[in-house]
């Protein structure tokens, strides 16, 4: 455990959203996390961020869609097919979630944006879990990292924007439209959108 | 040590959030990493080659060729793009529909579907009850897990030994016998000169080039197939053929290519073309032995005491026999288009010195494939220099450094295929209720199809048996196998299919459970360096990790027995390092005394051993000094223009001894041209290994022509349909159609097409019919064997019509993973 006695309440509340948006971008939810998003804590969540006006349209889609989803027979693998054609599958039927596929002219994995993730994962004396296995510019690995970012002593506003631009909405924007092909309004293109709306909302305040 | 994650939204909410964030993707890193500064070099292996390869912060950086390798091909710059292809599977995953159906599930869906991710336990697990359930529902006739293809190199991981052995230790099921590569070749060939030929070492090249006057390029594009062998490819062909060159230039060898298309080989050369009618080349040769004959130009001697049934099969060309057509030079004009005086000259020209025929492959991969071959085998035969060095025929000096001497080294054995302990399946049920164990390779979907029907092959009658499952590991039939649009009726009727490959192949996009192996550059194995020369051997060191959640075949394997208890014989309690030893170890003691080699540790260090240069060597030479002492193969032990036993058979596609035989569909004034006028080619590609490469989008880009598949089409046949070079253009007959990019060239004779085989599957959509949209050209083909002796794929029988493509171009599919398309 670190300890952060000097993080702000409202740091760890952003780091937090982080660490939440890299989970959704990570691997499918299963019953009880559904169920988290239809009467729990999700539900409250999504709530609360919909209050603001710029993120409402984001999480009325994903509660459309969600609705939608419920009415199936196995909305948790109807979700998980989706998750997996929108983010496990390549850059020709989905949208996966790696800077590399979106900034790289050779369009491969691996690229110039995964070397200077691992850059900074080094400087940090981090590197991605080994059970995780993918490249360091998977979008969630990237997440994770931000949230550590907030989460560090030293207030670093400056790092964190920059972080968001350079790394992040360098990306996501063309991300998002490519996902928004495939999921035709759908619930993690909800989610995509939702989270651009917060980075770029972050932007304003950092 | 995971990071902490702490005080969820406090302000927004107050409740525990342990539902909604998943544990650190972050650990804390080891020194390790941060060690490296400019990476490391290591040796490896491959189709293409031996390279070096700088890895750095584990990644592959950089890749170049062997110092050893003087011809490198630059399909080397492709490999990158193969590790680090988006096409790659990642994870294990199962077909959405299967998964909750199972066996019960619509299989209409296959090929538009989709696939749910799942962890590679619940995978296995899967896959194993599908054994049972196969084993146990139905019997070992209903899985067929013996299709192979191309494995990635390297002799312990090589990818068909292990799903065969875990598969087998499991129970029996259905196997197959030849390959789509020379299928009608090798089971011809052992009848004529008794051995398969297409898979034997050849006269060296050395000699070739000191003692042949002539050589004779029948069908064979040396400097394009080359490029690639079965093992690790060394290229030392290429130092031989640039002496021919040469040898070209300066008049002391004539070399003619027969081909309807003028060869990369041909032009490397600069050589001459004697152009022939597609699938014509048997009535060509039926007139030049028809010339050799009247004019008394062949050896009586040689025939008499070296080969049987001359007689026998001379009056088929003299026009005495059943069909009382003689096989003149002016009868073969009509069909090979060849004029009858320039037939006869060539025949002078073959037996005016000491001529080599060297045949490719192609020509045997077509309906009555059997014929050229043995037909090329009778014509040697009447030149008598079979045996000679510089003289005879050979049918594969464009493959694997065939042609190079072999230093006769012992190369290193492989993981085995066979299950250690036979006797001791989980599940010992033989009985095959009457259907066939074995079948030729290119009839399974025949036999998915009708089951029960009972066809010839090789003298053998085949109950097709009732496939429902089928298991693939590095196995691309979506690529090999003719008729896409038959092959989707079949797959409807497959209950499950699974496929082990490390990219998104449209097999896999076909299968029901998919799993994702590791490339051959996340591993560690040994390989053979020169595949036929036995020049050394190699060290394939594990470049990077596996990528993602992919695994050796090793541990996919290791997995799976363990489900029923074979793991400990599966692997014989050794890890994958101890199996590359071993392999060293066993292969070093085989050559001590012979070959030195340093221990394992210095091997590995060095990356390989070099057994040096072979002595030359000439095919058949030792029969023609003894040819009691030393018979060959067959039957007689004589080379047999006339079989007795094919004969026997009394089939009426390979009779006898060889003859011609109209195809189903031949362009040039034959059946089926005037609604289909273009033959359609479909040889091995330049730039791939049959399907191989073909994922690696950069270096795709070097050739694809508006991001498809090019078609090389002849400047008038373009013109005449007003296509430009660079042109979207649909190919298409009554079997299927596709998209492909037109490259106009003087190369391609009129009326001939070109669209290189291994080009990726990938139709609009799932229905039959729907246009390709790459160009892969068995969604042309015709899937009907070559006749009743090898029952071969006949891929090279194939016409279609193409017309300039008008209007919104759909986009490539070929090259993604699952995707729902409806």
């Amino acid at each position: 455990m670190i300890e952060t006695p000097n993080i702000s309440e409202e740091n760890e509340t952003r780091a937090s959203i982080y660490w939440w948006f890299a989970t959704v971008f990570t691997k499918e939810l299963d019953k009880q996390q559904l169920a988290a998003y239809t009467t729990g804590e999700g539900a409250q969540l999504l709530k609360q961020l919909a209050d603001t006006a710029e993120l409402s349209p984001a999480v009325k889609l994903v509660n459309n869609s969600l609705a939608k989803c419920m009415a199936l027979q196995h909305p948790e693998l109807e979700l998980a097919a989706d998750f997996c054609q929108q983010f496990l599958s390549d850059s020709k039927v989905g949208a996966p979630p790696y800077a590399s596929i979106y900034l790289s002219s050779s369009k491969l994995m691996y690229q110039e944006p995964h070397e200077q993730m691992l850059a900074l994962l080094v400087a940090q004396g981090l590197r991605v879990d080994p059970e995780f296995n993918e490249p360091a510019d998977h979008l969630a690995i990237q997440l994770d990292y931000l949230g550590n970012l907030i989460m560090r002593e030293d207030d670093n506003p400056q790092q964190q924007a920059e972080f968001i631009q350079q790394h992040l909405l360098s990306w996501l924007p063309q991300w998002l439209e490519v996902l928004s092909k495939v999921s035709k309004g759908g619930f993690y293109q909800g989610f995509a959108e939702l989270l651009v709306a917060y980075l770029r909302l972050e932007l304003q305040h950092l | 040590m995971a990071i902490t994650r702490r005080g969820f939204l406090k302000g927004i909410l107050a409740t525990s959030a342990s539902t909604l964030i998943g544990p650190s993707l972050l650990a804390v890193a080891n020194d390790a990493a941060a060690a490296e500064t400019a990476g490391t070099w290591k040796v490896s292996g491959s189709h293409w080659g031996a390279f070096r390869a700088r890895v750095y912060g584990g990644k592959v950086q950089e890749i170049k060729a062997f110092e050893a390798d003087k011809y490198p091909t630059d399909m080397l710059n492709g490999i990158k793009g193969i590790i680090y292809s988006p096409s790659r599977i990642r994870y294990p995953m199962v077909r959405y529909d299967w998964y909750l159906k199972r066996n019960k599930s619509d299989t209409t869906q296959r090929g538009d579907n989709r696939f749910i991710r799942v962890t590679w336990d619940e995978a296995l697990d899967l896959f194993y009850q599908e054994l049972e359930r196969v084993q146990k529902d139905y019997g070992p006739w209903a899985l067929h897990a013996g299709q192979t293809g191309w494995r990635q190199t390297g002799q312990v991981h090589s990818c068909g030994n292990h799903m065969q052995r875990a598969v087998s230790m499991h129970g029996f099921s259905v196997n197959k016998v030849g390959d789509y590569s020379t299928g009608a070749g090798q089971t011809i060939m052992p009848y004529v000169l008794g051995t398969t030929e297409v898979y034997a070492q050849g006269t060296s090249w050395p000699l070739i080039l000191d003692n042949s006057k002539t050589i004779i390029l029948w069908a064979t594009d040396l400097v394009k197939n080359l490029q690639v062998g079965w093992a690790c490819e060394t290229h030392e062909s290429f130092e031989y053929l640039e002496q021919l060159k040469d040898k070209v230039a300066s008049k002391q060898i004539r070399v003619i290519s027969v081909d309807p298309v003028r060869t990369k080989t041909q032009k490397y050369l600069d050589c001459e073309q004697q152009y022939v009618n597609p699938q014509a080349d048997v009535p060509f040769m039926l007139a030049i032995a028809h010339t050799l004959y009247n004019e008394e130009l062949y050896d009586k001697k040689f025939l008499s005491t070296y080969a049987l049934g001359f007689e026998e099969f001379i009056p088929y060309v003299t026009g005495e026999s059943k069909d009382k057509v003689e096989k003149t030079p002016e009868w073969a004009e009509a069909i090979c288009g060849v004029p009858a005086e320039d037939i006869r000259e060539f025949a002078r020209l073959l037996a005016s010195d000491r001529t080599q025929l060297i045949f490719g492959w192609c020509i045997q991969r077509q309906q009555h494939g059997e014929q050229p071959y043995w037909m090329g085998a009778v014509i040697a035969a009447m030149l008598g220099q079979i045996g000679l060095p510089g003289g005879g025929v050979s049918y594969a000096h464009h493959y694997s450094s065939i042609g190079v001497p072999s230093t006769g080294a012992a190369s290193p054995g492989a993981f085995p295929r066979n299950p250690d302990k036979p006797n001791e399946r989980v599940h010992m049920n033989q009985d095959f209720k009457g259907y066939s164990s074995t079948i030729p390779v290119a009839r399974w979907i025949d036999a998915i199809l009708e089951p029960g029907k009972v066809i010839n092959a090789n003298g053998a009658k085949i109950t097709l048996p009732d496939i429902k499952m089928m298991v693939f590991s590095g196995c691309n039939p979506w690529h090999h196998h003719q008729d896409r649009n038959r092959m989707k009726k079949a797959f409807h009727k497959l209950e499950t299919v699974v496929s082990i490959d490390f990219t998104w192949t449209a097999s896999c996009r076909f299968s029901d459970i998919v799993l994702p192996a590791c490339t051959q550059w996340e591993r560690n194995d040994i390989d053979l360096y020169g595949s036929y020369s036995n020049r050394g051997i190699i060290a394939m060191h594990k470049l990077v990790d596996p990528l993602y959640q992919s695994k050796t075949d090793f541990e996919i394997f290791t997995l799976l027995t363990q489900r029923f208890g074979k793991s400990k014989e599966y692997t014989q309690g050794k890890s994958e390092m101890d199996w590359v030893k071993q392999l060293y170890d066993e292969c070093a003691a085989a050559n001590k005394g012979k070959f030195d080699m340093p221990d394992f540790m210095t091997f590995w260090k060095e990356g390989w051993v070099d057994f040096g240069k072979g002595p030359n060597w000439t095919r058949q030479a030792a029969f023609r000094e003894d040819p009691e002492i030393n018979a060959l193969g067959t039957p007689s032990g004589f080379i047999e223009i006339f079989s007795r036993k094919i004969d026997r058979y009394g089939y009426d596609d390979c009779q006898g001894h060889p003859m011609w035989f109209e195809k189903a569909e031949r362009s040039h004034g034959g059946p089926g041209s005037e609604e289909f006028p273009i033959w359609l080619q479909s040889c091995h590609p330049d730039k791939r290994l049959h399907s191989q490469m073909c994922d690696s989008e950069e270096f795709r880009a070097t050739y694809a022509v508006q991001g498809r598949e090019p078609l090389y089409i002849n400047p008038e046949d373009a013109k005449k349909r007003g296509i430009n070079d660079g042109d979207l253009v649909r190919v298409f007959n009554k079997r299927g159609q596709l998209l492909a990019g037109a490259v106009v060239s003087e190369d391609y004779a009129k009326g001939v097409a070109r669209l290189q085989e291994g080009a990726w599957y990938g139709p609009v959509d799932e229905s039959i019919g729907a246009l390709d949209t790459y160009g892969d050209p068995n969604t042309l083909t015709m899937d009907i064997g070559s006749s009743q002796l090898a029952q071969a794929t006949s891929a090279n029988t194939c016409l279609v019509q193409y017309e300039k493509f008008e209007g919104k171009a759909p986009a490539v599919s070929s090259f993604g993973g699952p995707k729902e398309m409806a």
